[in-house]
């Protein structure tokens, strides 16, 4: 599509793409500090937005790949997500780890988390603002399109984002089966 | 990264500043009602949430292009990085038009125009950010809004290589945009 | 080889789009909105009763069946989508082909923020996808 040409060499496309995210989410969230003030409030926008994305987004996952297998449980839930949904969409991958409740809880590590990758959080925020929450919430949102309740919150580790995610219940309006979609 | 995130980020953006404009346009009426009734001037105090909120900012396309300018100048920093200087602002436009337009909106633009007096006409027959509302008018009348952040990113890449300039967005029929950039004369 | 017709339910079971290319005879139920809801509650109760008969643990898959003159073929996705499309018995690719619906709806329906995902499909993009692949398909003609 696009060539090197004199003027300048060609930046990686993707990670061209991936920091016109990173910089449109930053803007944004700074907007929204703005006009909210309390970072609190802005976290719970934050999860809200990205439970919005995501319900879409198990769609376009679902649509896109060939045959992932319908989730049972918990431990499957954790491979689709940081093996296919997360690279994915985010562009790295995530590890499982923190196993607890019985293997309905667990951490998805991030750890070189584009989000974060050009931005500065000031240390005024840390305590208050999950900054990528959004995440998160995208996780929800797609676990709710497919029936599964969560909780999920995004924290930022010095090294790293942790997302710890909680299964609650199965939704009932549970659907007659179908396999390889 | 696929399109997708972004494309489900900026609608979300798009959303949360139509809502925050009709939050402004009801405090704004709201407090048009209290200062009409209001007698004793230190009474304004207790409302400073009110009026913060009234006159906080302009209309949604303003936030929208505000935030695609900050987003578009940073870009264009990276990405000039390693380019070769500019002589001229012709080199600037195509710098935009090319490197910058493949590398944030994924291809070239299909058509560039000046009239040799600042204003450059910069067309895209099938824009990145708009291709999956229509092939035909539908939904032209209520795209305005989705051009906002874009031309905003592409006046902060001008920006960020000195130049000053307005942009605006005309569609006629999706998915093709065309970016008016009329560039300010240089001193 | 024929492509007959197309239903299209969202998770709440409303028709959200319906398209006919070959459609000799009608069914006889004089209100649309009634067949579209007789068509659901059909899908639903065989997928139900599939499961209930199955002589086998785990869960059952309906994917399509065969009349002596046309074949339904029907996907349903964990988010709860659900489409069917007949065709005539021997009519082959159709899940892949409507696996490239499901795609096209993504990109054109739920990627466009102007559209109403809970009520009837609006987009032309949608709709002359829809088409493109249909009558391209080899199973049409």
């Amino acid at each position: 599509m696009s060539k090197t040409t004199k003027t300048g060499s060609l930046v990686d496309a993707k990670k061209m793409s991936a920091e016109l995210f990173t910089l449109t989410y930053g803007a944004f969230v700074t907007q929204m500090l703005k006009d909210y003030e309390d970072p609190q409030v802005v976290t719970a926008k934050l999860d809200k937005i990205g439970f919005d994305m995501g319900t879409v987004l198990a769609d376009d996952f679902l649509a896109k790949s060939a045959n992932v297998p319908r989730c049972q449980d918990c431990k499957q839930i954790a491979e689709v997500l940081s093996k296919l949904a997360i690279p994915n969409y985010l562009g790295v991958p995530a590890t499982v780890s923190n196993w607890s409740s019985g293997d309905r809880e667990f951490s998805l590590i991030i750890e070189s988390n584009p989000l974060t990758e050009l931005v500065e959080i000031p240390d005024h925020l840390k305590a208050t603002l999950n900054y990528s929450q959004v995440i998160a919430g995208a996780i929800r949102g797609a676990l709710e399109a497919l029936h599964f309740k969560v909780y999920a919150v995004a924290v930022e580790n010095a090294s790293n984002t942790e997302i710890r995610i909680k299964l609650d219940s199965i939704l009932k309006d549970s659907l007659p089966a179908g396999e390889d979609y | 990264m696929a399109g997708i995130p972004f494309d489900l980020l900026h609608s979300q953006i798009v959303k949360y500043a139509k809502e925050m404009e009709e939050k402004r346009a009801e405090a704004k009426n709201r407090w048009k009602e209290i200062a009409e009734s209001i007698v004793d001037s230190t009474e304004i105090d207790k409302y400073d949430q009110l009026v913060k909120q009234a006159f906080m900012h302009s209309n949604a396309e303003t936030q929208l292009e505000s935030m695609g300018y900050r987003v578009g100048f940073v870009l264009a920093e990276r990405l000039s990085k390693d380019a070769a200087k500019f002589n001229t602002e012709l080199e600037i436009v195509k710098f935009i038009c090319k490197e910058f337009w493949s590398n944030v909106f994924g291809k070239q633009v299909d058509n560039l125009r000046t009239n040799h007096a600042g204003v450059y006409v910069v067309q895209d027959n099938n824009f990145s950010m708009l291709r999956t509302f229509s092939d035909s008018t539908q939904f032209t009348k209520d795209i305005g809004i989705y051009l906002a952040f874009p031309s905003g990113v592409i006046r902060g890449a001008l920006a960020c290589l000195n130049v000053q300039a307005i942009v605006t967005a005309t569609v006629e029929s999706l998915p093709v945009v065309k970016y008016h950039l009329q560039l300010a004369k240089k001193a | 080889m024929t492509i007959y017709n197309f239903y299209f339910f969202n998770r709440n079971g409303k028709c959200i789009y319906y398209k006919e290319w070959k459609r000799e005879k009608h069914s006889g139920i004089s209100d649309r909105t009634e067949e579209f809801k007789l068509m659901f509650g059909m899908l639903s109760s065989l997928c139900s009763f599939a499961e209930r008969l199955s002589t086998k643990e785990g869960q059952q898959v309906v994917r399509h069946f065969r009349t002596s003159s046309y074949k339904l073929t029907y996907i349903d996705t964990p988010t709860g989508l659900r489409m069917a499309l007949n065709t005539d018995p021997y009519a082959a690719g159709i899940p892949e082909l409507m696996k490239q619906i499901y795609r096209i709806y993504v990109d054109t329906v739920l990627r466009n923020p102007l559209l109403d995902t809970s009520e009837k499909i609006e987009s032309e993009l949608f709709a002359s996808r829809l088409d493109q692949v249909i009558i391209h398909h080899s199973a049409y003609a």
